[in-house]
């Protein structure tokens, strides 16, 4: 990784809007959940509950025409989540040729 | 461990009453369909205390065992709660509310879908229940190349594994003999935590709340799980010594190295990975999923919006169009009973309680059965063959925009035919919030009753002319209500979402099914019980409301030339009269207050309420007697035109608006459970409109 990318990581950090949050959800994009952050409690735990821990495979698998909500694919099931929802799911890009401007998140935030 | 000593000197006296058996399962798992298949149609639906969540229960035809009552659990994920379905299914099987516990439960597992219907299997039996899993959807299964090895399953969640093809109802005897074979709860259980102290600090905190609430919890149920529940945030105490026992627990836990909010969610997972690693393989992986290819063209963004609007419209064509033939049919069977029972008996106020309120109340009761009929068969046509999510998936983008979300777009679509089926469809909105919205707003959509008060104005009032040569003016004035309703829809769901209903959980974390093909069994069960539960329920209210209405209007009896002077002598002509100062900034005088009231009934009953203080007996809004006689009507004491054009646009605009229906206020009450939803409901909608029709009014006559 160079310098340079990692300035772009930055600036996506800190205006990261919906559009950009959207963009990395593309058809057939696959991740692995890191791990669950926000502040909204209801939501991580029905996401754990339906088993988005950490160390689970998700593939997006359908994006609805207006860009929102996405299905993804994960456990052998579909499950669809409105971007801001997906937003509390620290991801990594299992699609190594362009992870580093998907996974903005650095690596020393991930808890686990 | 005392637990298991319990269990089995409890099983003991289980013969001398009838066994509980409760059939558990994640929403799609094919639970209806076993029920379906257990209980033929011996059983009962019934709300449980306090929420409008269905409690189904039946005695189960097995041959060889008697007195089995079945009871069909809410869908749910976990026990964790969640939407109000699953808060109930996963209290009533914690022991959290006052009800007999199963003796036994019937995990309903999708056999296409193992690892995410397992934790809730998982959960299950570890609160200690004797569990049976049954295997639903196997033959899909094969299809799908997934090959199940049932005895290591069975072995390693340590409870009986059946196959139950609910389907053929060929499995259904081997699930019977698994519950002659009574079950035990398994030995090992918690078996997916590595960490022993965690358990242990779970029941510990579940024991707590237990004593503090004196809640009474069935021996059989494991406090651990309780405890976890509490752990994790799912299920809240509001007593400070369980409080403090969490906050002590959780800092216990991470001391310990324990994220207490995912371990148990982590763990389970991973256990249940390894489980299905030694018990199931997938044959073909690479064989085409026939769910995917659909979805290709069902969520396309040209094809699929179109195939979405053609099932929308032909949806709303159905429940707006072809209900009304059956819709004539019972309203001129009633008109027929009124007119017989008039004509052969004597004029008294028997006569006429039993013509005009009974018979009449009854009509208005039954006229809603094609649309609710209708409109759930292709709800639940949609809901078995999985389009509904997608429909839901489609639409949540827009709906969101306007406070709603994507599960709202049908019940809003069919408010535009009726608000009382409209209503009745949002059952299948999981979130608290985004559902009470949509109830809320959802008779601000122009329905079909309000079409004989807008095309009666407009005949009477507004002149048939061409706008820019192209558009009738009065088509456009007609649009301009419905586009009303629209926006004042979109503005008040904005407002509660902002207000009453702030901060309440709304997610759209949604499965998409495969798709199947439906069940007709269970579309015509679902029909039949949402036509009895509205019989049964609203049905009776608008039956006293009808009543009501008749006396108001009937009595009491003054001695008169006119129809319309006994009308205005009349309680209702009272009441007219007395809210006449209140209507009048409006534009309106005592004849339209009455109407206003009679409506209430019925909106297009204003048409005949009208004609009556008008002194015409038979019309109806395309009537020219009755469209020249509220052009002419004048005003007794000035002697100028009563209504203009400027009144007829307020009284429209009031129309839009208000919530001029007992029978929707009558479904709002029953629906949610609680009569405080239709008390705001009618409050805000009467402000909504009042306000609406008074600027239409002053503006108006300013610049007309």
């Amino acid at each position: 990784m160079t310098i340079k990318t990692e300035i772009k990581e930055d600036k996506m950090d800190s205006t990261d809007t919906l559009n950009s949050k959207v963009a990395k959800f593309r058809r057939g994009a696959k991740f692995v959940v890191q791990s669950l952050v926000g502040s909204d409690s209801d939501l991580l735990r029905r996401l754990v509950t339906l088993g988005l821990v950490s160390g689970t495979c998700l593939e997006v698998t359908n994006v609805a025409p207006l860009g929102d909500p996405i299905e993804f694919k994960a456990r052998g099931y579909s499950l669809s989540l409105r971007a801001t929802e997906a937003d509390v799911l620290n991801l990594k890009s299992l699609d190594s040729a362009i992870t580093p401007l998907i996974n903005p998140a650095p690596v020393n935030s991930v808890i686990k | 461990m005392t637990e298991s000593e319990q269990l089995n000197t409890d099983a003991a006296p289980l013969r001398s009453r009838s066994l509980l058996v409760a059939l558990a399962g994640v929403p799609n798992a094919g639970k209806t369909t076993l029920f379906n298949a257990l209980t033929g149609l011996n059983y009962k639906v019934a709300n449980y205390p306090g929420v409008t969540v269905e409690r189904k229960t039946g005695k189960a035809k097995i041959p060889g065992i008697k007195d089995v009552l079945i009871t069909d659990l809410p869908g749910t994920y976990s026990l964790n709660g969640g939407a109000p379905e699953e808060t109930i299914a996963a209290q009533y099987l914690s022991g959290l509310i006052n009800e007999t516990p199963p003796d036994l439960v019937v995990c309903v597992v999708d056999a296409c879908n193992l690892e995410r219907n397992l934790f809730l299997a998982s959960q299950l039996i570890d609160s200690g229940y004797p569990v049976i899993v049954a295997l639903s959807m196997l033959d899909e299964a094969v299809k799908r190349g997934i090959v199940i090895r049932k005895e290591i399953l069975s072995r390693e969640l340590g409870v009986p594994v059946v196959d139950i093809a609910a389907r053929q109802k060929a499995g259904v005897d081997g699930l019977a003999k698994a519950l002659l074979n009574k079950a035990r709860p398994a030995e090992k259980r918690f078996t997916w935590s590595d960490q022993p102290s965690y358990i242990e600090f779970a029941r510990q905190v579940g024991q707590t709340h237990v004593q503090s609430h004196k809640v009474p919890i069935h021996p059989n149920v494991d406090l651990a799980l309780i405890g976890m529940g509490l752990i994790v945030g799912a299920w809240k105490a509001n007593d400070e010594a369980t409080q403090t026992k969490i906050s002590e627990t959780r800092a216990k836990l991470s001391d310990q190295g324990i994220d207490f909010n995912n371990f148990e969610a982590e763990k389970r997972y991973l256990w249940i990975e390894g489980v299905l690693a030694r018990s199931v393989s997938i044959e073909d992986p690479k064989r085409k999923n026939i769910t995917e290819t659909i979805d290709k063209l069902a969520t396309h963004r040209i094809f699929g919006l179109v195939f979405f609007a053609a099932i929308m419209f032909f949806m709303f064509e159905s429940v707006f169009s072809w209900a009304s033939a059956p819709m004539d049919f019972i309203d001129q069977n009633f008109s027929a009973v009124r007119n017989w029972i008039i004509e052969t008996f004597d004029e008294s106020a028997l006569r006429s309680l039993v013509a005009d309120g009974i018979v009449a109340g009854a009509g208005s009761v039954l006229i809603f059965i094609p649309q609710i009929a209708i409109l759930f068969f292709l709800i639940s046509m949609l809901e078995e063959t999985g389009y509904l999510a997608r429909a839901a998936f489609l639409m949540d983008r827009v709906m969101r925009k306007v406070g709603l979300q994507g599960r709202s777009f049908i019940p809003m679509l069919n408010s535009f035919a009726c608000a009382v089926p409209g209503i009745m469809s949002t059952r299948t909105i999981p979130s608290f919030a985004d559902r009470m919205v949509t109830i809320m707003v959802a008779p601000l959509m122009s329905c079909s009753a309000r079409l004989p008060v807008y095309a009666l104005l407009i005949a009477a009032f507004v002149p048939a002319i061409k706008v820019w040569g192209v558009f009738s003016l009065q088509g456009i004035v007609f649009f301009s209500m419905y586009l009303l309703g629209v926006i004042g829809a979109a503005i008040a769901a904005l407002i509660f979402k902002a207000t009453l209903f702030k901060g309440l959980p709304s997610h759209f974390v949604m499965e998409m099914p495969p798709y199947r093909m439906p069940q007709f069994k269970n579309v015509f069960r679902s029909v039949i019980e949402r036509v009895l539960i509205f019989l049964k329920d609203a049905g009776t209210v608008i039956m006293a409301c009808s009543i009501v209405l008749w006396f108001l209007a009937s009595f009491p009896k003054v001695e008169a030339k006119t129809q319309a002077e006994a009308v205005r002598g009349s309680y209702a002509g009272q009441l007219g009269t007395f809210i006449e100062p209140v209507i009048r900034p409006l534009g309106y005088d005592w004849k339209i207050g009455v109407s206003l009231i009679a409506s209430f009934a019925a909106r297009e009953v204003f048409v005949s309420s009208i004609a009556l203080v008008n002194n015409l007996e038979e019309a109806d809004e395309t009537s020219e007697s009755l469209i020249s006689a509220i052009r002419e009507a004048k005003d007794s004491r000035t002697g100028e035109r009563s209504y203009n054009l400027v009144t007829a646009l307020s009284l429209m605009v009031f129309y839009v608006f208000a919530c001029q229906c007992m029978s929707t206020l009558a479904v709002v009450w029953k629906e949610t459970g609680s009569i405080r939803w239709p008390v705001v409901m009618f409050v805000y909608m009467t402000l909504m409109a009042y306000g609406a029709a008074f600027i239409t009014y002053q503006i108006g006559n300013r610049l007309l």
